[in-house]
């Protein structure tokens, strides 16, 4: 019996010292090639999975359409930024020849880091046929956190951040630091800031104006610039923390829980990275009918988010293949609709066919949020990757533990 | 009396988790302050049993992975007890792995994991429950070893039986209670089991726990209690025929 | 192969699956929280744990789960003694049966059905607003995620006080606690003389070492507080997933030094227990 036991030990190193098969080197094979090699091929993807509707986009038109189309399997696991970036390096400091993970939903900072420990494969993003349809002269796309994506992350969606709002409850929306102010010392518990991404986009967009509105941090990051107006923030935070939600002693830790708080009327606030959220929750019958967006004259920040392919993947064809799709027109359309997803494109639409170009101007319009044109004056570009990493860190110190 | 009006709030505290969950895998639109007023309609559970939904996947998931680690636990930490209730040192450091709390335990060995390349894997996460389920069963099996069915093994062997009879007809019997608790008891750990699932199958192993999780995370309260009360109930209705099962932990936690 | 051997190997074998995986773990734990391994670390350096301790905050967290920890108990203990003393008498009392359900609960479970009943947009708050007794959802007093973790502490209730009051009531019988009353009336002695003199102590001596296994549960815990508990402070357990998994991949090193703590820690209080109980 203890050689069954010895037996068990065996199989399980073997399975995991098994071979990987070696794959030739991809970067000088046709597109062609490179779909007929992606046949059959499964590719991992792991993205941000807290919201549902994002997940069904996913799961009932992106997964089916690729088995159906290319005869590619799609596999989707949850993880997000850090998280990401752990898993990939504790990979290669043990050297891992095929990754777990083949793709990444990523910006910004994670896509920062990753190019750090030289994990993600590239540049590939001009190789797609559908690559030619992006609208690379817009630096909101081309630049992702002040870095040039070179073809090392593909566009996927572009948002810009604004506030949602109950107008039935909230009258004149708080349009600068010192309305906002007022307001929640007038109505205290009814707004509040998520300690994740979308609230750290929102405390950046502040660190823009207080350094002097659009492009006063831009470049890399100035750790003087950083520290100066850092501390205003904080002390404006500071100030009006007492009136937020629970009295400013948690914040919420994910925007899902807060859109639910907002959806249940406990907050008469939420926000949302993606300008199109209010329409697409609100076809949805999540948020309440009286819910409004807007973006204040601070300005807020537009961003784009994009798809990474990992260095050490075993599926890098497939991996194309998968990104070719959700940039092609058909993908692209579909996820702006509002009823779907309502996130805007990434693609230029006067390099479309005609009867595409057609087809976007006909989406239906946004109903409660303000048209992207009437607000891209507001549109503020991404500062560096480490006001991001700073700004989480310190409004953890400076706020949160205060 | 004080006493006589406190057992109904007992009655409803101890109860009310469940009749919560239920509710929660019925009801929709479920915005404050409605309690009742809410649609109730079974199509959640419907679309579970329908195929299409992977909540029944991952029951089936946690249901192969609790088995299999319920019986190798069980099979091997009977035999191990049985040598090691001699040496009461190695006892003793069963306790370790057993009490670290278990996301600590996969945050430390997750370098080894992906070293011998078993992260993100069914037997991945085979074998890292296997670490702190194993010294459980050993524990567990250190109660029935005592001096009584030593004596009565050697009694038996004294009269003429060999090993392979002791164990058949006096031991297996015996233990057999044993066995069933200690059966029950790691499939219990492995079925709830959440954070070194998550940790070492990196969210691609999705057992019920991390699907239920999932949920939450979404604020999505309906799909999350009924995620829940497929981990539940089957093993409140095992609770109520076996009763006595439960109370075991007495032995060692 | 003789016997001797093959016990010999069979022990090995055992020691490679569980002590050895825990000290390896530990190890690059170590190593990783000096600076000696990991992608981004430059060689051994105090660094890590300086600002561990810098910021009190490995202390303020071990300090709460401490007060989570003992906090829970002790009301866990109380309302075990009291309904124990209470039902050690009746068979079958329903109540009795009942207190066989939280048994079956997982801590995710019992956490996510505790922040839908005490939220303020929970059934507790629905319930009071319905019979008038608030009159807007910010009228319910915070119970989830709030500065006394009342929300974790109640939950942590519900899970483990059934299990005590059950194993009260089957100590006290075998401690025949029926004839010990009996004996100390007739002595002299009043019903919560014997409560407090005989019943209490005599029962709790008697599970100290259940009581200590609970307790180092309740430190590690984890579920519970990721889903009830508040931004900061944070539990042991919580800190170190958030410091490897969240933004910064600077704090790894962090959650790795604070890792080592909280395994040293809970080593030096398995120790005690070991100690403590009768082996077999």
């Amino acid at each position: 019996m203890k050689n069954i036991f010895y037996y068990l030990v065996l199989i399980i190193l073997i399975i995991s010292c098994s071979s990987h098969q070696e794959k030739t080197e991809i970067s000088n094979n046709s597109w062609e090639q490179v779909s007929e090699i992606a046949k059959g091929e499964t590719v991992n993807l792991m993205m941000w999975k807290g919201d549902p509707l994002i997940n069904k986009y996913m799961s009932d038109y992106v997964v089916p359409e690729l088995q159906k189309q290319y005869g590619v399997t799609l596999n989707i696991i949850e993880g997000q930024g850090n998280s990401i970036v752990s898993l990939l390096m504790t990979e290669i400091e043990t050297n891992k020849q095929k990754s777990e993970v083949d793709m990444v939903w990523i910006n910004g900072e994670t896509f920062y880091q990753l190019r750090q420990i030289n994990s993600l494969y590239g540049p590939f993003v001009e190789r797609l046929p559908n690559s030619q349809y992006v609208n690379w002269e817009n630096p909101f796309i081309a630049y992702d956190f002040q870095q040039a994506v070179e073809g090392y992350e593909c566009p996927w969606g572009n948002v810009q951040m604004a506030f949602i709002y109950n107008s039935d409850k909230v009258q004149n929306q708080p349009m600068n630091l010192n309305e906002l102010e007022i307001w929640v010392k007038a109505h205290p518990g009814k707004f509040t800031i998520g300690n994740e991404f979308t609230g750290m986009t929102l405390l950046k967009s502040w660190l823009i104006y207080l350094a002097g509105g659009k492009d006063s941090l831009s470049g890399k990051f100035d750790v003087e610039k950083y520290l100066k107006y850092s501390t205003q923030l904080w002390e404006y935070l500071n100030r009006i923390k007492p009136y937020f939600w629970n009295n400013g002693k948690s914040f919420p830790s994910s925007i899902a829980q807060m859109h639910q708080l907002f959806a249940n009327g406990e907050l008469w606030f939420t926000m949302s990275n993606n300008d199109g959220e209010v329409d697409n929750k609100m076809i949805q019958g999540i948020f309440p009918e009286s819910s409004r967006a807007y973006v204040p004259e601070t300005g807020t920040i537009q961003n784009s988010h994009y798809l990474g392919i990992v260095s050490h993947s075993a599926n890098k064809e497939a991996a194309m293949v998968i990104c070719n799709f959700l940039i092609s027109p058909e993908a692209q359309f579909k996820k702006m609709q509002p009823s779907v997803w309502g996130d805007h494109t990434i693609l230029s639409i006067s390099k479309l066919p005609v009867g595409w170009q057609q087809k976007f101007k006909e989406i239906p319009g946004r109903k409660y949020t303000p048209e992207r044109a009437d607000i891209q004056d507001k549109a503020l570009m991404e500062p560096a990757p480490e006001y991001m990493i700073r700004t989480f860190d310190d409004f953890r110190k400076e706020v949160m533990e205060k | 009396m004080i006493k006589k009006s406190l057992y109904p709030i007992l009655a409803i505290v101890l109860v009310l988790p469940m009749i919560v969950m239920f509710y929660l895998s019925l009801v929709s639109h479920w915005s404050f302050p409605k309690i009742f007023d809410v649609s109730i309609s079974w199509s959640l559970w419907a679309e579970m049993f329908s195929g299409n939904s992977n909540i029944l996947q991952s029951a089936l998931l946690s249901l192969f992975l609790s088995t299999i680690i319920a019986s190798t636990a069980t099979f091997f930490g009977f035999f191990v007890s049985q040598q090691l209730s001699d040496r009461n040192l190695f006892l003793k450091l069963s306790y370790f792995p057993y009490l670290i709390a278990p996301v600590v335990f996969g945050a430390m060995l997750q370098f080894y994991f992906t070293l011998i390349g078993l992260s993100g894997s069914v037997w991945g996460v085979l074998l890292a429950q296997i670490l702190f389920v194993f010294p459980y069963s050993v524990l567990l099996f250190s109660t029935f070893w005592n001096e009584r069915i030593r004596q009565t093994a050697f009694q038996s062997m004294t009269l003429g039986a060999n090993t392979w009879q002791v164990f058949l007809t006096v031991l297996l019997p015996m233990s057999k209670p044993w066995l069933f608790l200690c059966f029950v008891q790691c499939f219990l750990i492995s079925w709830y089991e959440y954070g070194i699932t998550q940790l070492i199958g990196v969210g691609k192993v999705e057992t019920l726990p991390i699907k239920t999780m999932l949920f939450i995370k979404e604020a999505n309260p309906h799909l999350a209690a009924l995620s829940a009360c497929i981990m539940v109930f089957p093993i409140v209705l095992f609770l109520i025929v076996n009763r006595q099962l439960f109370l075991k932990r007495e032995i060692i936690g | 192969m003789t016997n001797d051997m093959k016990k010999g190997i069979l022990i090995g074998t055992y020691f490679i699956l569980t002590i050895v995986p825990l000290i390896m773990g530990l190890g690059y734990s170590l190593l990783y929280s000096f600076g000696m391994a990991g992608l981004m670390n430059n060689g051994f350096t105090f660094e890590h744990w300086q600002k561990l301790l810098a910021n009190s905050e490995l202390f303020i967290t071990i300090g709460y789960s401490i007060y989570i920890t003992l906090f829970s108990l002790f009301f866990i203990l109380t309302f075990a003694l009291l309904f124990s003393w209470w039902l050690v008498l009746k068979k079958n009392n329903y109540v009795f049966n009942l207190l066989f359900l939280p048994l079956a609960f997982p801590p995710l479970i019992a956490a996510f059905s505790w922040y839908y009943i005490l939220s303020p947009a929970g059934i507790i708050s629905r319930i009071v607003y319905y019979f008038g007794m608030t009159t807007d959802i910010s009228d319910f007093p915070r119970l989830v995620n709030d500065d006394y973790s009342v929300g974790i502490i109640l939950t942590h209730i519900f899970l483990i006080f059934p299990l005590f009051t059950i194993l009260f009531i089957q100590q006290a019988k075998k401690e025949r606690m029926y004839s010990l009353k009996e004996i100390s009336f007739t002595l002299g002695s009043t019903k919560n003389q014997f409560f407090l003199k005989v019943f209490m102590p005599l029962l709790l001596k008697k599970t100290a070492p259940l009581i200590l296994l609970y307790a180092i549960f309740l430190i590690g815990a984890y579920e519970v507080p990721l889903l009830l508990g508040q931004s900061s402070p944070r539990m042991i357990t919580v800190f170190i997933s958030d410091k490897m998994t969240r933004f910064n991949l600077q704090d790894i090193p962090q959650g790795h030094a604070m890792a080592v703590t909280y395994s040293v820690l809970i080593i030096g209080i398995t120790t005690l227990f070991i100690r403590k109980i009768k082996t077999v």
